[in-house]
This record gives structure tokens, sequence and C-alpha cells, in this order.
């Protein structure tokens, strides 16, 4: 589903992401983890095809990112790790115009909004102006306007911070179900615990380097993701 | 504490001036600038603009100072200053003081709220200054060339300025207040706010051009109005004093403008917490499912956008105000007398010569392409994206697309005042009918040269890392550029025309300029449909 092939982003003379290789398939939950500025919103921007990259190829169902980026953004889907939508929209006004830009038919948006909206217990709210809403609601919209065109592919930063323990577990089956119907999910987290009963392979990165990745299994084999974690970031458990 | 709240104000405009917000720009010092281009023209602008007061006050105060009456030149020009001011910087006042987004951070922290309103206050007096001084100080300097220079003179010239600037700060401050209060009390509070200062404006208008009708009888009548105002307005007349080097009139405005800053100072540390932390306003609207309809991303984007615009009363004020002029300059022109027109060109028939008498299209077609430079839509639309560009870039949509809806709303916006007025102007003037279709034509490309120059201007300095919008809109210098400069233009328009122009005569004049319009207007689309949208793809907030 996305395939990254020696990514590499430079920020004047220095080289952020270095020659980062990552493949997430169809029906995976793919974890990326990494201490505080190990660039892992610079790889999830750059996926979605917001930040240009220096080198490498990134590729969303075999279509080059670079080369055709509509049609892979036609694909997928982005929550960023601060939701910052237009706060001079009220909730429904914003999730119609996501749905008119990837042209959801009216009886498609109708049901998921009202689906979406009822599970994640923002019904109510659709009216008011984003302006007036809690961080925790904004990412709910958030997640909403993720779903509602049925991307195939959703690219999260941090998803469940600023999410209430309901909301976060529902979030959880939401993704899980979405990798059943065949999507796929790239997401970052500093829950490891998150990390370790969600994800199907996880990708562990220092430095803008890969240090490890597989299965949850291949990685931390007999320890707990978090040892394998400070291990490999170089702290003593 | 208060050095170092003023510290990172001062930092906050530093950083929306010169910084640049193009992904990768990153230099060796870590800092990202933009070019110093700007900055330059921005200064010869305010030059300009120093200019053409300089140039009108020095006209008004000859005949005043001539028959000992230079405090009504100081009355006069210090009046304009004030209104400009306080126009210029209320709704700043508004969003800097009470809508800044770090607002709950610094509250949070152990900071006094004096300083955190002190520190707040600081952009909202240089704000004010900038626009006062931009008449009282060649006010003061025409007034010291006019009149007698002394030690007297000089301080009371310079205190003058800023006393000045403090009225306008006092008056911002609380119309500021005013204009929150108003704020916290309604739903539909853009709309409202934009009512309520197009009646103030509306009431500035009404007292400026009644003073102006007044302005013949004042230099004919003088001695007879300095005479009235002196007897019936004393403190009035103190205040034209005051630059004179009057040392009562010096004391007096000083001690009561102090003293008026004191109770605002009151009322706005009294009241701040409660407009500051105020939350969501009147009833929760409850949603209720309506049948929804599938719009083109076309629309949608353009839907976007007037979303933006009419949600804004800092927006639609600052950058639609020309809209109402337009509008306004048209119902005008109905209601004058019908005969104006014919008059128009009898004066321009006795005061020019032979060779010049074509100037009446010309210089109306100016008049009317002014009046259409006010409205800048665009200019702040790229920066006003803010910390939200990632969700536009992240959707699949060209980036041509969405600077086009940008584009498409200015026009829109601007388009049936625009016409409604250039169409009346256009029938009534005097002119043959190439030279009416001209002129009705080269209004309707400067129209779009100002929504294409803004857009360029609005991607080539973008101001994304915003605090409140007010920024965006007002401080970053895009739109006074944009604004400034197609202005500048209208007038080289209407004055080449002297210089040149009426050699060729005014059908040839106006149809080399058709065609140099037409000609930037391509180029401008060219560059945004290619390296503008490139650009825009590349900004990072």
């Amino acid at each position: 589903m996305l395939k990254i092939e020696n990514l590499t982003k430079r920020y004047g003379d220095k080289v952020a992401v270095d020659n980062l290789s990552l493949h997430i398939a169809p029906g995976e939950i793919y974890g990326f983890i990494g201490h505080n500025g190990a660039v892992k919103t610079t790889t999830l921007k750059s996926a979605v095809g917001i930040l240009k990259f220096d080198a490498g190829t990134i590729t969303i169902n075999g279509v080059d990112l670079k080369k055709d980026p509509l049609a892979c953004k036609k694909q997928l889907a982005y929550i960023p790790d601060n939701p910052d939508l237009y706060e001079y929209m009220s909730g429904i006004k914003y999730l119609n115009f996501i749905a008119d830009i990837f042209g959801v038919s009216a009886e498609e948006r109708s049901a998921r909004i009202r689906e979406l909206a009822d599970r994640l217990e923002l019904t109510a709210d659709l009216a008011q102006p984003i302006s007036e809403y809690s961080h925790g609601m904004k990412q709910k919209l958030a997640v909403i306007a993720a779903w509602i065109h049925e991307p195939k592919l959703i690219l999260m930063d941090e998803p469940f911070v600023g999410l209430d323990p309901k909301a976060s577990h529902l979030l959880k089956q939401m993704m899980r179900e979405h990798c059943d119907r065949g999507g796929a999910i790239f997401f970052s987290t500093h829950v490891l615990e998150v990390a370790e009963k969600l994800c199907d392979r996880v990708a562990i990165i220092k430095q803008g380097k890969l240090i490890r990745s597989g299965t949850m299994d291949e990685v931390r084999g007999d320890d707990s993701l978090e040892e394998v974690f400070l291990e490999l970031e170089g702290e003593a458990c | 504490m208060l050095k170092v709240l003023i510290k990172k104000q001062l930092l906050e405009i530093g950083d929306r001036l010169f910084r640049s917000t193009r992904k990768g720009q990153r230099k060796k010092n870590g800092k990202r600038h933009k070019g110093k281009g700007m900055l330059i023209f921005s200064l010869i602008l305010v030059v300009y603009l120093l200019a053409v007061i300089a140039a009108g006050a020095w006209g008004v105060s000859g005949p005043l100072f001539k028959v000992g009456v230079g405090w009504l030149f100081y009355l006069v020009f210090g009046g304009a200053a004030i209104l400009l001011g306080t126009i210029g910087s209320v709704f700043n006042t508004y969003t800097t003081l009470y809508l800044s987004k770090d607002n709950d951070l610094l509250l949070s922290m152990p900071i006094p709220l004096r300083d955190v309103i002190l520190s707040r206050l600081l952009g909202v007096y240089i704000t004010g200054l900038g626009y006062s001084a931009v008449v009282s100080l060649p006010t003061v300097v025409v007034g010291w060339i006019r009149g007698s220079v002394s030690a007297a003179t000089l301080i009371g010239g310079v205190l003058w300025i800023l006393v000045l600037s403090l009225i306008v700060f006092g008056l911002s401050c609380l119309l500021g207040w005013v204009v929150a209060r108003i704020s916290q009390r309604l739903k539909n509070k853009s709309f409202i706010t934009v009512l309520i200062a197009l009646v103030v404006i509306g009431l500035y208008y009404f007292v400026y051009f009644k003073t102006m009708g007044k302005i013949g009888d004042l230099l004919n009548n003088v001695l007879i109005i300095g005479g009235k105002i002196k007897s019936s307005f004393y403190p009035i007349y103190l205040f034209g004093r005051f630059p004179e080097g009057d040392w009562l009139a010096m004391l007096a405005w000083t001690g009561g403008v102090l003293l008026a800053l004191a109770l605002i100072w009151f009322l706005l540390q009294h009241s701040f917490l409660s407009v500051a932390t105020s939350s969501a306003v009147g009833k929760h609207a409850v949603y209720r499912e309506k049948k929804s309809k599938q719009t083109s991303v076309s629309s949608a984007l353009l839907r976007r956008e007037w979303n933006r615009f009419s949600g804004s009363a800092t927006y639609m004020l600052n950058c639609g105000l020309g809209v109402v002029f337009l509008l306004a300059s048209g119902i005008a022109i109905l209601f004058l007398p019908k005969q104006m027109p014919a008059e128009l060109e009898s004066i321009a028939q006795t005061m020019l010569p032979e060779e010049m008498k074509g100037v009446v299209p010309v210089f109306l077609g100016a008049v009317l392409a002014m009046l259409g430079s006010m409205v800048t839509i665009t200019a702040p639309s790229v920066s006003l994206e803010g910390k939200t560009l990632w969700q536009i870039q992240s959707l699949p949509v060209e980036p041509w697309r969405i600077l086009r809806a940008k584009l498409m709303l200015h026009l829109a916006v601007t388009a049936i005042p625009s016409l409604f007025c250039f169409l009346i102007i256009t029938v009534l003037i005097p002119a043959t009918l190439a030279q009416k279709l001209l002129v009705f034509g080269i209004d309707v490309l400067f129209t779009v040269f100002f929504a294409l120059f803004g857009l360029l201007a609005g991607v080539k300095w973008a101001n994304l890392g915003w605090k409140n919008e007010t920024a965006a809109v007002k401080q970053s210098g895009t739109v006074a550029f944009s604004m400034l400069a197609s202005m500048g233009l209208t007038i080289a328009f209407g004055g080449l025309y002297f210089w040149f122009g009426w050699r060729i005569g005014a059908t040839a004049y106006l149809g080399i300029a058709a065609l140099l319009l037409l000609a930037a207007n391509a180029a401008m689309l060219a560059w945004l449909r290619g390296p503008g949208a490139r650009r825009f793809e590349e900004l990072s907030a």
C-alpha cells in the first residue's frame, strides 16, 4: 500500500531523514516510534505530500507521489498531531467541504457523517463553530473527516493525544476495522503500550535513521516494546 | 517581567516581518529571511505618503499662517491624524489585546496581569503612532517652515505628535473594548461588527465631507471661524495652539490626555480577564441533519474562501471596505445633479490648456480604479491559511485551483458594486463612445489587476506564523504594500496623461493603458499558475 524507499530529507545542511525505507501492506496497522525530534512528523508529512523530500521514492498503491501527487492524495487521509482545522467553519460545514473535495456523494456523506459522528458522540456539536470546539472535539472531527471518503491509507500523527479514554478506545476499534476491510494505517505514537497492543508492525526511528522494524514479535522478541525501545535509544532499563 | 514580554512582542513583530515561510529555506545561521525588497518598498511608500500629506499641508497652511491663524491649520490636520489613527488601529486593539492565541499561556504563568496588558498594548500604540505620524509629522514640519522656529515650537511640535499618538491610543483602546464587549454578546458577530464599523465610518465620512465642504468657507472666513472656535470651544483652540509653543495648551492637553489614559487603563485592567477568557457565546447551536448537497471542488474551495472572509470582521473591514466605497460612489453619482458631468467638462475646458482637454475620461477612470484598489481581499488570503495550511496541502487539489478560488472570491465580491459603479460613471462622462468603452474596460482590467497583484504579493510574502489574524491582515505589510502599490499605479495612470498622454490624445492613451494592463494581468496570471502555485505548495506554517 505505502512504500517508502530510501527517503532522504534535508533542512539546509542537516540531514533530517536519512535513507529511510518502510513498506506498509494492506490490512496493516503500522506504528512509527521514536523520541521527540526523531523526524516522525517529517516522514509522515513527506508521505502525505505536504513536504517535499530530497531523495528516494514514495509510492501509494504503485503510484509515485512525486509524479502524481493528486492520485496519491485521493487515496489517503492525514490527521496531524495538532488538529488546526478551519475555525471559521462549523463542524458540519468542514465535513461537507472535505466530502466535496473527495467527491463523496450527498447520500454517502450523510450516512457516513451520521454513523461516525454518532459513534464518536459529536453529532450534537456539528452545528457549532470549530472555534468553540475543545482539542478533543477537534481531534474527533479530524477523525471523521479522515474516514469520510473511505481512504485506503490513513496516516496519523499522535492520534490519541487529546482524546478521552472512550474516544481513544473507539478510534482503536475504527483503525482495526479499517484494516480488516483491506485498508492500511501508518501512525506515529509515543505511547508504547498502545503500539504494542494495536500494531501489526512497528518501526523505530532515531535521528532520522531506521534502527529496527518488523512485526511486533520480531521487534520486541521476549522483551516488552518499552525495554527494546529504551535499549535501542541507548538508555539503561 | 515587562521587559521580557515586550521583547517577546517585538520578536513576534520581527518574526512576521522578516521570517520566510518557504520550506527548506533555512540559512546557515538557522534563521530564514524574507527579501529586503519588501522592506525597501515599504519605506518608499511611507516616504511617498509623507510627501503627499506634506504637499496637502503646504497648500492649506499658506493662507492660514498668512493671517495669523496657524493654530487652525494644526487643528484641521491634528483632527485628520486622530481619525486616521483611530480607524486604522481600532480592530487591531480588539484582536491584539483579546484574541491573541497565547493569552491563555501567559495568563497561566506567574506574570502580573498589568504586564500582559501593557506588553500587548505596546503593539497597539506602535500601530496608532504609525498611522497618526503619517499626518502629524509632515504637519509639524510644514508648521515649522511656515511659522517660526523656537524652543517652544520645537518642544510643542514634538510633544504634540506624541500627545496625538496617545489620543489615538486611548480612543483605539476604548473602541477596541467596546468592540470586544459587543462581540461577547453576539452570535453572528462578524457581520454585526462590520455593520457597526460601517456606521462609524459612514459618520466619519459624513463629518469629513461636511468639513471639507466648509474648507472653502474656512479659507475665506478664517478670522470669523477662528474667532468662533476660540470663543466657544476654547479647549479645541488650545489643541491648535499646542504645537505653536503655547505652554498653557501643552500643559492642559498633556495633562488631560494622561488623565483620560489613566481612566481607560483602569477600565481595561478591570475587564481584561473577563473579556479575554470568555469563550462560547449565546446558545449552543444543536445540529439537525439536513439534506446535504454535493458541490464541485471549485465551488467547495470558493465557499471555503467565502467562509473565511465572512467569518472575520477584521478581514472584511480591512480588505473589503473598498466594495462599500464603490457601491456608495455609484449610488451617490446617481443622485448628483444631472449637469455635473457637463460642469466637470466645463471646468476642464476652462482650467486646462487646449491640448489637455481630453483629461476627463482619464481622470474619472483613474478615480474609479483608485476606489477599486482599496479592495485587497486576495492580499492576506494566503497568510490567513496560517496553521491550517497542512489541511489544504494534504488534499488532492492542485495548488493553482486553491489560488484561483482566492482570486475568484475577490472578483466575485467586487464584481457587482464595481460594474454598477463603472457603468453609471461610464454612461455619464462626457466622452466619445470609444472612450467610454475604454474607460469601462480599463476599470475592469484594473480590478482584475488588483486581485492578481494582491495574490501575487500574498504568495510571495506569506506570513503564516501569526498569533492573531490582525497580523496577517494588517501588520505583515503585504496588504499595505499591495494597496499602496495599486493606488500608486492608478495615480501614475492619471498623472502620466499630463506628462505625455495628452500628446497622443485620450483615446490612444486609454487604449495603450488597456493593452499594458492586459499584458500585466496575463503575466501575473502566468506567474501564479506556474511559479506562484509551486511556491504556494512549498509554503510551511
